[in-house]
């Protein structure tokens, strides 16, 4: 946040005066919680299915989420392991990370605020999950479907909708509709088509339920709603 | 505060969502909602949802949490760089489609629609003195974009502080103000100065871009091979202030 101040033409002096109010803006993250479902009832008995796939699936990386053996792991997988598409990670290089580390928003190199170049994308906990459509994190999937069956992933989409109604609790993502036709992202009016051949777009990876059955990647999709 | 607690406890809240403008894919954003997840609530070890017990959660200081949500909502950080009146000019913009406001009168709120619908801002849940969320009027009479211009989102009717806005296209609308700045020099409409406007916007822009890996471009697709990371880097300098060799016009207003 204060990158973005500074990027505005904020000077360093005015910024560290901000430091109690960014203090504020933490505590109010700490107090949030995520947004519950209620687009549509869970039923139970596929959910608690769900959650039986997720834990055995899906846990190692994004946390048991309920129960006893509640943790969150905490983990970056790196990006060639996940298959997402890597420039975001690669943009973030060591010297990068040094270079802000040199500087008094990297805490000038001390914990904890020194940043680290990883190479990965931190597997997320996933509660609230059902809000943050479009998936990945460049967005290149528009709906938990597709994050959980990798052809049924569409190479260019656009949303339907006029407003935020184009939900649909069924595929848990915004409602689109395809094209064959790249158009690039030149101008305003192109962008609103997601053109995943394009650069930093790609929706490869994360292909872990795939190997799941229908039923189960159809369980699993309940237990997601939940969260 | 070490790295897992961090990622723990912002989480959550925070959405997921690429900010790359290349890719925000969609094309209307609707007029707000009824229903809004935004106000502080109190701190607790699980959350409410149903299938969620994780306890990652922190006790939060509920006092602070609220000057933070104030400070979120109708407080804006540091000064404006946009002048309102050019915001409500860019109807004068062919390619937008939006309204023209003549030069004297306010925008109206189908005008403030038409913008929300073409850069991807919502209405604010609060009272925003009729501007989009995300767009606040500072001190010296300009608007500033807040937190909320990108870490707001309307899913379903319901506002969501904290989720990524996956509309929104500021490339775009700095593009735009480019051009209005164009027009207004060749039109004779009286719009206020956009140099340090653009100067700004593009600055932003690029160091969004670099952040999010996007690629680096001046808007119209145009990739400028200066605006390197390497030279953003370097105007930035190690002391973190950006320095003003690039003959930044002094602010307007």
């Amino acid at each position: 946040m204060m990158a973005t101040l500074l990027a505005s033409g904020e000077p360093l002096s005015t910024l560290k005066s901000m430091d109690g109010t960014f203090a504020d803006l933490y505590q109010y993250i700490l107090s949030a919680t995520p947004p519950c479902w209620n687009l549509t009832a869970i039923d139970s008995s596929t959910q608690h299915r769900g959650e039986t796939v997720f834990n055995a699936s899906c846990a190692s990386c994004h946390g048991v989420h309920s129960g006893a053996a509640a943790h969150f792991p905490d983990q970056v997988i790196s990006a060639t392991s996940v298959g997402t598409d890597p420039i975001r990670a690669a943009s973030f290089a060591p010297a990068d990370a040094a270079w802000i580390n040199s500087t008094w928003f990297g805490g000038n190199g001390q914990a904890p605020y020194a940043m680290t170049a990883t190479g990965g994308y931190l597997a997320p906990p996933l509660a609230g999950l059902w809000a943050t459509a479009p998936y990945f994190h460049n967005g290149s999937v528009p709906d938990l479907v597709g994050v959980l069956d990798s052809t049924k992933r569409p190479a260019r989409w656009q949303r339907t909708g006029s407003d935020s109604s184009d939900y649909d609790p069924s595929t848990v993502g915004w409602r689109y509709t395809t094209s064959n036709t790249s158009v690039g992202n030149a101008t305003l009016e192109a962008r609103r088509s997601f053109d995943t051949g394009l650069s930093g777009l790609a929706n490869g990876g994360h292909t872990y339920a795939d190997s799941l059955t229908d039923a189960q990647r159809s369980d699993l999709l309940e237990y997601l709603r939940s969260l | 505060m070490d790295k897992q607690t961090f990622t723990a406890t912002l989480l959550p809240a925070l959405a997921i969502v690429a900010a790359c403008s290349a890719g925000a894919a969609g094309s209307l954003a609707d007029g707000g909602s009824d229903l809004h997840d935004a106000e502080p609530s109190e701190a607790s070890s699980t959350s409410n949802c149903a299938g969620v017990n994780l306890p990652i959660q922190q006790a939060s200081d509920p006092s602070a949490a609220a000057r933070g949500y104030e400070q979120l909502s109708v407080r804006v950080l540091g000064q404006g760089y946009v002048p309102v009146q050019a915001l409500a000019s860019l109807g004068l913009v062919s390619s937008t489609k939006l309204p023209i406001v003549l030069p004297g009168h306010s925008a109206t709120e189908s005008y403030w629609a038409a913008f929300r619908a073409r850069y991807g801002f919502y209405t604010a849940p609060f009272d925003n003195g009729g501007y989009p969320m995300g767009i606040q009027i500072a001190s010296n009479g300009m608007a500033s974009f807040d937190c909320l211009t990108c870490h707001a989102n309307v899913v379903a009717g319901r506002t969501l502080i904290g989720v990524g806005n996956s509309q929104l296209d500021l490339q775009g609308l700095f593009d735009d103000l480019a051009q209005l700045r164009i027009v207004a020099q060749s039109s004779g409409f009286a719009v206020p100065p956009l140099r340090d406007v653009s100067r700004r916007a593009v600055r932003a822009i690029r160091l969004l871009r670099v952040a999010h890996g996007c690629g680096i471009s001046t808007g119209a697709g145009v990739v400028d091979p200066s605006l390197s990371k390497e030279n953003v880097s370097r105007r930035i300098g190690a002391s973190g202030g950006i320095s003003h060799d690039d003959g930044d016009a002094p602010r307007v207003g």
